[in-house]
C-alpha cells in the first residue's frame, strides 16, 4: 500500500512536472541555440526595466530612399499608440533604429551595438535581406528573439534559425506565384530575371523555375551588383533573350535606371517586381515607366474593404494625422503590432517567455498581412502572396492572397 | 568571373558599344574636371560628384517643385554647383597645410558633409530626373540611336576636344600651364594665381553639374547616384595619370565602353571585378616608364 502510494506519488510528480514543462511553466533554459518552446520566468534578461522595453532593428536608412524610414515610422507610429494607452505590462516600449547601410558587415556591427551596447531586448522589425542574414546566426548565439524582420529569404523562416519569427513571405514563394499567374493568363513566350545578385536573387530564380516547370519556356537570370553605372548592357541582354516578360527585384533607384535603359533601346516588355514596387513613393516617381506592371502584395491594401484593414488605417491616421503611405508605413505597423502581441502574451518579460508566447501565436490577425501562425517548430507565419498591378498613379488589386 | 552569359546579334552589340561610349563620353566629361583642378592646384577632390548631385538637386527642385522653366532651372542648378565649387577652393583647399594628403582627408569630409547634407535638404527618395532627348531614338540597322545617347557621346566628345584647344591654343591655357608648372614664376608674370584657381574649379563645378544631369536622367537622382560613377572616373584618371591630357581622357571613353562591355558579356555582376582586373593589367603590363614619367606630361 505504501509503496503504491510511493509509486503513485513519483508517477504523479512525473506527470505535474511534465505538465509544467509543456505549459511553458517549467524552468528551462531559454539561452543557448535550438527550439525555444518553454518559458523561463525567472531567466536573466535586459532591455526591460520597470518603466521600460528597449527593442531594437537595423536598415538601410541612409542607402535605400525614403522606404526603410517609412518602415520606422510605421513602428513608431504603433508603439506611440500603445505608449499612449499605457504600454505593455506598464512599460513604454522604446525602439531603437540603427542604420546598416545595407552592408552586410555593417548591420552584423550594429546588431552587435543593439545588443551588446543598448542591451535590447529583443529585435523588432528590420528590413533589408543581405543585411539581415548577416545578423542571423549572431542572433542565434545570443538567442535574441527577433520578430517579423522583413528579410524575405528561404534561409529563414525554419529551424535553422529558430529565434527569427518570420511574417514576409521567401522570394521563392513570392516568384513562383507571380510567375504562375503570368503563366496561367498571358501566354508569354520567354523570361528574364534581373535581380540583386546573391541569395535575393538567386530564391527569386528558383521560384520563377519551380513555376515554370516542364512548360519549357525559356529564362534568363541576370545577377545584378546594386548601383551599376549603366544599365544598358542588362537591358539589352533582356532584349536580346526575346523575353516578352521581364520580372524585377532591384532596389527602386535601380528599377527605375533600368527602366529608363530599357526605353531608351525600344525594349517595351511585360513587367513583374517584387511587394516593395508597390509602394507609392516609388510609384509616384516611376509610375509612367511601370505601367501594367504586376507586383506581388504581400500586405493588404489601405483601402480594402475588410474591417481589419480599415481599423488599421483608422488607427494610423489617428496616430499620424495622415494616410499610410503604402507598403512600408504598413510593414512597420505590422512589424510592431506582432511584437506588442508577443509582449502582452508572454507570461513574463523574459526572452523565453516572449518566443513561447510567440509560439502560440495562431491565426493572428493584423488588419495588413495574412494570418499569422507560428508553432514549436513552425518559423514562417505567412504563407500567402496576392497581387496587384501598377495603373495610373495607384494600384489596383488582381489577385487575393494566395498559398503555394 | 561567371560563365559568358550570351553575346547577341551584331546589332546588340553596337547597341551596347554606342552605350558605353555615351557612359563613357559623361566619364571624360568629368574627368575634364579632375584633371585641370588636378594640374593647375595639386588637389584630389573627392567631394567632386557630390557638388554635381546638388547642382542636378537644385535644377530638379526649380523645375519639379518650383515649376521654373526647365532652361532656366537647370541654369541655376549648374550656377549652384559653380560656386559651391569656387567656395570649396576659398574655404578649404586654401587654408590647407602643404602637407602631402591632407586635401584628400578635407575633400573626403567634404563628401560625407555634402552627401549628408543633401539627404536633410533634398530628401533620401529616388526621384525620376528630366528625359534630356533620351525619349526619342531612330532604329539604324537594329540599332537604337537614342538622342540621349548622342548628347552624353557628344559632351564627351566637346570635353575631349574643347579641353584641349582650351589649354594648347588661348591665352587662358598659356596662364593656366604657367600656373601649373611653377607657380612663382607664373606671379611674377602678372598671373594672379590664387583667382586663376579658384575659377579652375569653378570650371570643375561646371562640368559636374553638367554631367551629372545627364547621369541623373540615365539613372536616377538621388544622393547617391554618382558614387559609382566618379570611381569610375578616378580609375581612368589614374589609368592614363592625371599630369597628363590625352591618356586619362580617352581612357575615359574606354573604361565606359569596357565596362559595358564586360557588363554585355560577363553578367553585370562581373563588370566591376572586371574593371578592377583591368586596373591591375594595367599596372602589371604598362611600361614603367609610363607610370613614372607622368609628371613631364602636360596637358
Amino acid at each position: 500500500m505504501i509503496d503504491n502510494g510511493r509509486r503513485l506519488l513519483a508517477v504523479g510528480s512525473i506527470l505535474v512536472l511534465g505538465l509544467l514543462v509543456a505549459c511553458g511553466t517549467g524552468s528551462s533554459s531559454g539561452g543557448g541555440t535550438g527550439s525555444n518552446a518553454n518559458c523561463n520566468t525567472s531567466q536573466p534578461t535586459q532591455g526591460v526595466t520597470s518603466s521600460q522595453i528597449t527593442l531594437g532593428e537595423t536598415l538601410p536608412l541612409t542607402t535605400a530612399g525614403p522606404s526603410p524610414q517609412q518602415t520606422v515610422d510605421g513602428s513608431q507610429a504603433y508603439y506611440d499608440m500603445i505608449n499612449a494607452a499605457g504600454g505593455v505590462k506598464g512599460r513604454k516600449i522604446k525602439l531603437i533604429a540603427r542604420d546598416d547601410q545595407y552592408n552586410p558587415s555593417m548591420a552584423l556591427q550594429q546588431m552587435r551595438n543593439l545588443v551588446q551596447q543598448d542591451k535590447i531586448f529583443a529585435v523588432a522589425g528590420g528590413q533589408g535581406t543581405p543585411n539581415f542574414l548577416a545578423q542571423a546566426p549572431f542572433l542565434n548565439t545570443q538567442a535574441v528573439p527577433a520578430i517579423a524582420p522583413y528579410a524575405p529569404s528561404s534561409e529563414l523562416g525554419n529551424m535553422k534559425y529558430p529565434h527569427v519569427y518570420m511574417t514576409s513571405v521567401n522570394y521563392i514563394t513570392e516568384f513562383q506565384i507571380m510567375t504562375r499567374r503570368v503563366l496561367d493568363n498571358f501566354s508569354p513566350k520567354g523570361f528574364g530575371l534581373v535581380g540583386v545578385q546573391g541569395n535575393v536573387g538567386d530564391d527569386s530564380k528558383q521560384g520563377m523555375k519551380q513555376a515554370i516547370g516542364s512548360s519549357g519556356k525559356p529564362l534568363l537570370y541576370i545577377p545584378e551588383q546594386p548601383g551599376t553605372p549603366d544599365l544598358t548592357p542588362i537591358a539589352t541582354q533582356l532584349k536580346s533573350s526575346g523575353a516578352d516578360w521581364v520580372f524585377l527585384i532591384l532596389t527602386p533607384s535601380d528599377t527605375g535606371g533600368l527602366l529608363k535603359a530599357m526605353q531608351r533601346i525600344g525594349y517595351q516588355p511585360r513587367l513583374a517586381a517584387w511587394a516593395g514596387m508597390s509602394d507609392q513613393t516609388y510609384i509616384d516617381q516611376f509610375g509612367d515607366l511601370s505601367q501594367g506592371m504586376i507586383v506581388a502584395q504581400e500586405l493588404a491594401l489601405p483601402d480594402a474593404s475588410d474591417p481589419d484593414v480599415q481599423k488599421y488605417v483608422q488607427q494610423f491616421t489617428k496616430q499620424t494625422g495622415r494616410a499610410p503611405s503604402g507598403f512600408n508605413n504598413s510593414l512597420g505597423w505590422s512589424q510592431a503590432e506582432l511584437t506588442v502581441k508577443a509582449l502582452q502574451d508572454a507570461p513574463a518579460l523574459t526572452r523565453s517567455c516572449v518566443e513561447y508566447a510567440l509560439n502560440q501565436v495562431k491565426d493572428f490577425k493584423t488588419g495588413i498581412l495574412p494570418p499569422i501562425t507560428f508553432g514549436a517548430s513552425e518559423r514562417q507565419g505567412v504563407n500567402a502572396v496576392g497581387l496587384v498591378q501598377i495603373e495610373g498613379k495607384t494600384v489596383k488589386q488582381i489577385a487575393s492572397f494566395k498559398s503555394v | 568571373m561567371p560563365a559568358v552569359l550570351a553575346v547577341g546579334s551584331l546589332g546588340n552589340t553596337l547597341q551596347v558599344i554606342l552605350g558605353g561610349l555615351a557612359t563613357g563620353g559623361l566619364y571624360a566629361v568629368l574627368l575634364l574636371g579632375v584633371i585641370v583642378v588636378f594640374q593647375v592646384s595639386k588637389n584630389v577632390n573627392f567631394a567632386y560628384g557630390e557638388l554635381g548631385v546638388i547642382g542636378a538637386f537644385v535644377g530638379y527642385v526649380l523645375y519639379s517643385t518650383l515649376h521654373w522653366p526647365t532652361p532656366l532651372a537647370l541654369a541655376l542648378g549648374v550656377a549652384a554647383a559653380v560656386v559651391l565649387a569656387a567656395v570649396t577652393d576659398l574655404t578649404l583647399i586654401r587654408r590647407i597645410p602643404d602637407r602631402q594628403g591632407f586635401d584628400l582627408v578635407v575633400t573626403l569630409g567634404a563628401l560625407l558633409l555634402l552627401t549628408a547634407g543633401t539627404d536633410v535638404v533634398f530628401g533620401s527618395a529616388d526621384r525620376q530626373y528630366l528625359n534630356l532627348f533620351s525619349d526619342k531614338a531612330r532604329i539604324v540597322g537594329g540599332v537604337y540611336i537614342n538622342a540621349g545617347d548622342l548628347l552624353s557621346l557628344g559632351l564627351g566628345l566637346v570635353a575631349l576636344v574643347g579641353g584641349h584647344l582650351i589649354v594648347n591654343e588661348t591665352g587662358l591655357g598659356v596662364s593656366l600651364r604657367a600656373s601649373a608648372e611653377d607657380p612663382a614664376i607664373a606671379r611674377s608674370m602678372g598671373i594672379d594665381v590664387l583667382s586663376l584657381r579658384t575659377a579652375v574649379w569653378a570650371a570643375s563645378g561646371l562640368l559636374a553639374a553638367v554631367a551629372s544631369m545627364v547621369i541623373a536622367s540615365r539613372l536616377v537622382l538621388d544622393a547617391r547616384y554618382m558614387t559609382p560613377v566618379i570611381i569610375n572616373v578616378f580609375i581612368a584618371g589614374m589609368l592614363g595619370g592625371l599630369d597628363r591630357y590625352w591618356p586619362p581622357m580617352l581612357a575615359a571613353f574606354g573604361v565606359g565602353l569596357y565596362n559595358s562591355l564586360a557588363g554585355y558579356i560577363f553578367g553585370s555582376d562581373a563588370s566591376t571585378p572586371a574593371l578592377f582586373i583591368l586596373v591591375l593589367a594595367v599596372l602589371i603590363i604598362a611600361p614603367k616608364r609610363f607610370l613614372e614619367e607622368r609628371h613631364e606630361a602636360r596637358a
